[in-house]
């Protein structure tokens, strides 16, 4: 009956979503503070992506990248992005769904987001980039 | 004036909520000042757009993505809305 629903729950909810969740936000782990200075300035300055980045979301292979940025992320921050963006649950019921705080999520988005857009840059538009450049 | 970190964290939350005036404020006048950050606002606007189209997209391949309801249990919950059970919503 709700098979296929259950099945993503399972792996929203996989294992653990009732002990604190919130290590798992915030802990040492803390890519996204990597890419900045103790001065809060880029450490790892974000590339232009060219002038129509948007053509990638046409190409097959694109997507394939993009599934594999979601996959290397910790399956926390997997999880708020997917709730988020991908089901478009509000913040709020994110928040009663992982009970976890509003400033956790917003953390754990943050991450997520800066992580993808890392991943993406290294992956895709870093490649063409390159081929770009061979071009001119 | 803020940091480049905290601007990208208020560039990340203005896809979640809106953002208080004085951090608006803030955030405009950080993006005028500094030039890479406007590169990251490019880069989450892209990443919210390949978001949004993200479920679509993987749901033509095999086997459905693990990141995203399946189809059928869209169906499901659209349905289950539309019939409005009892203490569902206010429709």
């Amino acid at each position: 009956m709700v098979g296929g629903y259950s099945q993503t729950q399972n792996y929203y909810f996989r294992k653990n979503s009732r002990e604190a969740p919130i290590g798992d936000l915030t802990s040492s782990e803390s890519a996204s503070e990597d890419l900045f200075t103790v001065n809060g300035k880029w450490k790892i300055k974000p590339a232009s992506w060219g002038g129509n980045p948007k053509d990638a979301l046409e190409k097959k292979q694109f997507w394939q990248t993009f599934e594999g940025c979601m996959t290397s992320l910790p399956l926390r921050l997997a999880q708020v992005f997917a709730l988020r963006e991908f089901e478009d649950l509000k913040s709020e019921e994110i928040c009663n769904l992982l009970k976890i705080s509003m400033t956790n999520l917003n953390v754990a988005l943050y991450r997520a987001r800066l992580r993808l857009a890392r991943c993406l840059e290294t992956n895709w538009f870093g490649k063409e980039g390159e081929e770009n450049h061979d071009l001119l | 004036m803020i940091s480049c970190r905290e601007a990208a964290q208020l560039i990340s939350e203005s896809y979640d909520r809106q953002l208080p005036l004085r951090q608006r404020v803030a955030l405009r006048l950080h993006l005028l000042m500094c030039n890479i950050c406007p590169r990251f606002l490019q880069q989450m606007l892209f990443l919210e757009d390949a978001a949004k189209r993200y479920p679509e997209e993987t749901e033509r391949e095999e086997p459905a993505p693990p990141f995203s309801l399946t189809n059928n249990a869209k169906e499901k919950i659209k349905k289950a809305l539309a019939e409005g059970r009892p203490g569902s919503g206010p429709n």
